[in-house]
């Protein structure tokens, strides 16, 4: 297969299109079908396509194995990662609503007798962040104006919270993307290898 | 102009016959590698059924993996192993009469199946509506099933990927052994 004219051309002509679409299944998955497997496997595809091309040690050049192996593990630590922080802003495991506004002052004030003091600082919010939230909030329901007239509930009643939505999703899809990515190129290089 | 159900029942008879043909091709085809390209044909189809009925996550998730890695994977394995399928001996009637009966009783089972599509099944009258109402407001994210697979049922797309990463360390100890020169019983 290495010495095919038209094989080597049209691959590598398609590799970095396949890569490209893996990526935008990765971080478009929240808006269109797609999400972190189906990127790690499609962008393990181009690596693999250019690996029966180039050969094993052309993708040796691109991800070592051992690259591949702490990529595996970076994947799986990132998305528990992200669980282990949400319980730091004392959330639960994988909550990400805490992610970005940490629940740790309520929760210890709801232990407390809630003094006036500890009440006026949980409502103490600048004209413009009130300002940003909101524009925030109107950008989210415009994107989804579709769903709009058929939803009853109209109103986003915690915008930190789907903030940190947004980011904890973003986070463990990349976790997992990378994950899946680097197991397919593993087991590629296992079998490959035997293959010889 | 065909009203455009009609356009998905066409759809669905040709692709679910295709399928079948493809199926029987499999079973038929001696040489197993015919039989792996057929296979990826096999979940292209699928993945194309899946798309006009609606789930195009799985559809993506199939066509990639299905037509596209495990093929590689399956075609790789082969060249380990020869690719002439073995002359099978002995009487079929057994196995017939047993894929007779089990035939027979999922064509039976189907009958008990709620009715395809319809907005009382069971999965649609649980956890669904709530999903489909909140998950966009509560997550910001309009693809519902990113947010129920990511957010809501986070802690199970977490049991996935450790799975994925159980297989991977799997097959390394499996098949990741340095082979050495000397080294007589290398499974070669």
């Amino acid at each position: 297969m290495e010495n095919d004219i038209l094989l080597r051309t049209v691959v590598k002509f398609l590799t970095p299109f396949i890569f490209m679409f893996g990526l935008y299944v990765q971080f478009h998955g929240d808006y269109s079908p797609g999400g972190g497997f189906q990127a790690g496997v499609i962008c393990a595809a181009a690596f693999i396509a250019h690996a029966l091309i180039n050969g094993l040690s052309g993708l040796d050049k691109v991800v070592s194995e051992k690259t591949a192996r702490t990529i595996a593990c970076l994947g799986v630590l990132l998305y528990g990662g992200t669980g282990v922080y949400a319980m730091h802003n004392c959330g639960n495991f994988l909550d990400y609503s805490v992610l970005t506004h940490s629940r740790c002052d309520e929760v210890a004030s709801s232990r407390k007798i809630v003094t006036n003091k500890g009440a006026d600082n949980i409502n103490k919010t600048s004209e413009e962040e009130k300002k940003a939230l909101e524009d925030y909030k109107n950008k989210l329901l415009d994107s989804y104006s579709a769903n709009k007239e058929n939803s009853k509930i109209v109103e986003i009643k915690d915008i930190d919270a789907v903030h940190g939505q947004h980011i904890g999703i973003l986070l463990i899809e990349a976790g997992v993307g990378l994950t899946v990515f680097s197991v397919m190129i593993l087991v590629f290089y296992m079998f490959a290898n035997r293959v010889g | 102009m065909i009203p455009v159900e009609n356009i998905t029942l066409i759809m669905d008879t040709v692709l679910l016959f295709l399928l079948l043909l493809t199926a029987i091709a499999v079973v038929c085809a001696k040489d197993l590698i015919i039989s792996t390209i057929l296979l990826g044909i096999f979940s292209l189809l699928m993945a194309a059924l899946y798309l006009v009925m609606g789930a195009a996550d799985v559809a993506i998730t199939e066509a990639a993996v299905g037509a596209g890695i495990s093929t590689i994977l399956v075609l790789l394995a082969l060249s380990l192993v020869g690719h002439k399928e073995k002359k099978s001996k002995g009487n079929f009637i057994v196995p017939t009469i047993i894929i007779l009966f089990v035939s027979i009783g999922l064509l039976y089972a189907t009958y008990d199946m709620p009715e395809f599509g319809s907005r009382y099944n069971p999965a649609q009258i649980h956890v669904s509506p709530y999903y489909l109402e909140n998950g966009p407001l509560e997550t910001g994210i309009p693809n519902v099933v990113t947010s129920v697979l990511a957010s809501y049922r986070g802690f199970d797309t977490f049991g996935e990927t450790i799975v994925v990463f159980t297989a991977a360390i799997a097959v390394i100890l499996l098949l990741g052994r340095v082979r050495k020169k000397g080294d007589s019983d290398n499974g070669k």
